[in-house]
Formats: structure tokens, C-alpha cells, sequence
């Protein structure tokens, strides 16, 4: 599996859509079949890239969503942006059947590797998930003993991707957390007030810092800053603390 | 668009400098023959339909050189070098072409 | 253009070099300041993409992709070093 992260020719391939599915009313996940694909770690992404009939041209990077069991499709799980120029695509037009162009799996930093003792803290802020759900897909998978503690900001409850999922590997699986965070709108029953991610939320639902965790950030780059800076001032290791900034701004 | 031709900017075009450095906010630059700025083939736009020019689109003042690719028409100028010996840019050490003739496909070093 | 980081341009480093370069950590040549590739700050991709420190802000490195070659201007970084198993 560690090939994946060090495979050196990396080439352009068609991959199929076979299925897909809603998340949230503007979140899509697509099923691909990829040709070949040599498996990846959990936290790498794929380039994507989209021509049009002029031959003007746009690449994107998504996380991959799906952990590897050896066998079988991707998953990619895609916001759609309003103002995009490619995720409304993939979430409005594509359908099963049509062919993408992709080239991966890169990426061979922000990574979770099973051989890890270490506790880890996945910090999402909105789509920011992805690459951490992959995580915690693989740990899963392999049935990982290492305790995962997930802070995931949403601006309201039907934003929660993986919900359903979540809630399952919650209830089934005494090593995994999960905190939300909503920013917009709380829950009706929730005692919570919106708020953005702060010191208050990373103290009490994160790892203590002499715990030695490897911290995994991602999310838009002005959420991805404001939490690896609370983290840095709450005492974790800067080296422990790993980023992916999605772009945007809140 | 509101735009003025950069001659009046350079106070004595008979100056023995060749060439220009195009200076941008941000550290950016890029290297413009002094001859393909003069006489109307270049202009630095500031106005738009009236108004001030979007710092999206280049403002407060944008170079235009029309007749070379669009990259040597630099975004947030702040400044107009007189060089003796043409240098490349930052866009051209870093590979893109030190002229830029679109009609020869300059577009990178060794086109 | 939005800001990234240095995880974003693995693709175009992995035409470059044999294995992940995102791990590899530079030295910026403006102000020693030493971590992985993937913490530059990354704007672009047009012209080209701009890798910054985090630290200071100076430009470490430049990516041009075209059609037939790629042009990596290291010239912000003291150097790189990569981590290879051990013999």
C-alpha cells in the first residue's frame, strides 16, 4: 500500500462514474471506477481535470473519501461551490456513466498511516472532512486501535456530511469521538450556541497536548489557520500538526 | 476604460535604456522592451466603465501591451524601471519567454 | 486565485520527482525558516504556481507547466531534503 505515495510515473486516466449519492442537499459523493488504480493512503487526493470542446481546460484537486481495501472503486465527496467553475459540474451535470480524467493518488504528507501509535485529532471545517472521513474509514478498516477524537464545524445540522455513518462508527466503536460544531445554526434540541472553532472547543474535545497526538487540519484557510494556531497555543507540537487548506476564506 | 500611454511617465524617451522592469505590488515583475511601450502600443488602464479598476481586474493601474501575451500585461503596477540590459521578470526566470510575441508562440524559455 | 498550500501542487511534483516531494522540507533562503513543502503558501495556478514561506512570506519556489516541460525555480530554497529508507 505505501507504493501508492511513491509510484513515479503518474498519468492522466479515464475513470468511470458508477454510482452516486447525496450527502447534503449541495454535497455529492461519486463512485469511480479507476482503471489500474494502484490504492492510496487515507488523506491523499486526486487531480481531476476537465476539458471543454474549445480545449480550455481546469483541474482540480479532491480528497479521496473511500479508504482502499485492495479492491474496488474511489469515492470522491464534492462541495458544490456556488461560484465554482468545476465542482458544479460534478454535482449537477455528471451522472453514471460519464468519464472523468483523473491522475493520483497524491500527496504523501497529509497522510494517516496505521503503523502510527499515535492518538490522532481530526479537526474538519466543512467540506474539510473529506480527507479525515477517509481516515477514519481506514482505521476502521483495519481496525485500528489508535483513539480518534473528530472536531468537525458545519454552519448548520443539515451540512453534516456522513451523518448517518458517523453516528454508526460512533455507536459501534468505543475509539472514535466526534464533536460538532455548528457555526449558523445549532440544533433545535441542542443546548449549543453557533460559534466558530475556538480554544474552548479544541481544549475540551481535543487531545491534551502531552498526549503526543498527530493533529490532521483541514478545511477552508481561514478555519485551517485559526485552529492549527489554537493548537500550536494550546501546546501541541507544531511538527504533530498537519494542514490542508481547501481554499476560500471563512 | 481610462487609460494613459506610459511616454508621459517616462520623462525622456530618448534616454539610452532599452529596456524596461514592470513593477507590480507583491514583488512581481516582468521585462518590457522599452520600444514596445512607446507609441502607442502599450497603455496603463486605471478606469474602468467609470470606475476605479477592480483590484480583481488590475487595479489601481494595470499594464496593457495588447500585441504581447497577456502575462506581460502586468496586474497592480507600482512601478516603471529603466534598464539598460534586458533581465528576466519573475515570471520569466521562471521559466515563461523573455519577449512574449504571441504571433511566434513565445510563450516559455526556448519557444 | 485562492490560497492553497503545498499539498495541492503534489501532481505537478510527482511528474518531477520520483516520489512524493510534499514530505521534503525546504530551507527558506530568506529566513531559515524549515518545514514541508506542503505548508507553503501556494497561489496560481496562472502564470504558474507560487510557493511562500509560511514564516516570512518570501517566494521559495515557482512552478511553469507547459505542454511538453516543466520549469521548477528553486531559487528561494537553501536547499531540499527528502526523506529515503535508510541502507
Amino acid at each position: 500500500m505505501a507504493r501508492a505515495a511513491v509510484s513515479g510515473r503518474l498519468t492522466w486516466r479515464l475513470a468511470t462514474v458508477t454510482g452516486s449519492r447525496w450527502e447534503t442537499p449541495s454535497v455529492r459523493t461519486l463512485v469511480l471506477d479507476v482503471p489500474d488504480w494502484p490504492g492510496h493512503l487515507p488523506g491523499q487526493h486526486i487531480d481531476l481535470r476537465l476539458t471543454a470542446p474549445d480545449g480550455y481546460r481546469a483541474q482540480r484537486s479532491y480528497s479521496i473519501a473511500s479508504s482502499w481495501a485492495g479492491t474496488g472503486p474511489i469515492e470522491l465527496t464534492v462541495q458544490r461551490l456556488d461560484d465554482g467553475e468545476v465542482s458544479p459540474y460534478l454535482t449537477d451535470t455528471v451522472e453514471v456513466g460519464d468519464q472523468l480524467e483523473l491522475r493520483g493518488p497524491v500527496g504523501g504528507w497529509f497522510v494517516w498511516r496505521e503503523t502510527e501509535p499515535a492518538p490522532v485529532l481530526l479537526v474538519a471545517g466543512g467540506s474539510g472532512v473529506v480527507p479525515l472521513m477517509a481516515m477514519i474509514r481506514a482505521r476502521g478498516a483495519v481496525r485500528g486501535r489508535q483513539p480518534f477524537r473528530l472536531i468537525y464545524s458545519v454552519r448548520t445540522p443539515a451540512d453534516v456530511c456522513y451523518a448517518e455513518e458517523l453516528r454508526r462508527r460512533v455507536r459501534d466503536d468505543a475509539g472514535l469521538d466526534v464533536h460538532l460544531l455548528y457555526t449558523r445554526k445549532a440544533p433545535e434540541d441542542s443546548p449549543a450556541t453557533p460559534k466558530r472553532i475556538d480554544v474552548a472547543t479544541l481544549n475540551t474535545h481535543g487531545w491534551p497536548p502531552d498526549f503526543g497526538a498527530s493533529c490532521f487540519v483541514c478545511g477552508p484557510t481561514g478555519f485551517v489557520e485559526a485552529a492549527a494556531d489554537i493548537l500550536v497555543a494550546l501546546g501541541h507540537e507544531p511538527r504533530r500538526i498537519r494542514t490542508e487548506r481547501f481554499g476560500g476564506t471563512s | 476604460m481610462s487609460a494613459v500611454t506610459p511616454q508621459p511617465a517616462i520623462m525622456n524617451p530618448e534616454t539610452a535604456a532599452d529596456y524596461t522592469m514592470v513593477h507590480s505590488f507583491g514583488g512581481y515583475t516582468t521585462n518590457v522592451p522599452m520600444d514596445d511601450l512607446l507609441d502607442g502600443k502599450a497603455w496603463i488602464a486605471y478606469k474602468f466603465d467609470g470606475e476605479d479598476l477592480d483590484p480583481e481586474h488590475g487595479g489601481p493601474a494595470r499594464m496593457l501591451i495588447p500585441h504581447l501575451y497577456f502575462w506581460k500585461s502586468a496586474k497592480w503596477v507600482n512601478g516603471l524601471q529603466l534598464i539598460n540590459e534586458d533581465e528576466p521578470g519573475f515570471w520569466e526566470a521562471a521559466g515563461y519567454h523573455m519577449y512574449g510575441d504571441p504571433w511566434l508562440e513565445q510563450r516559455y524559455q526556448g519557444d | 486565485m485562492n490560497e492553497l498550500d503545498g499539498n495541492a501542487m503534489a501532481g505537478d511534483l510527482l511528474e518531477v520527482f520520483a516520489a512524493d516531494a510534499t514530505s521534503a522540507r525546504f530551507t527558506c533562503a530568506g529566513c531559515g525558516h524549515a518545514d514541508a513543502l506542503a505548508t507553503l503558501r501556494m497561489w496560481g495556478p496562472a502564470p504558474g504556481r507560487v510557493g511562500r514561506c509560511p514564516h516570512c512570506e518570501d517566494v521559495v519556489l515557482r512552478v511553469v507547466r507547459a505542454p511538453d516541460r516543466i520549469f521548477l525555480d528553486l531559487r528561494g530554497a537553501v536547499r531540499l531534503e527528502f526523506s529515503v529508507s535508510g541502507s
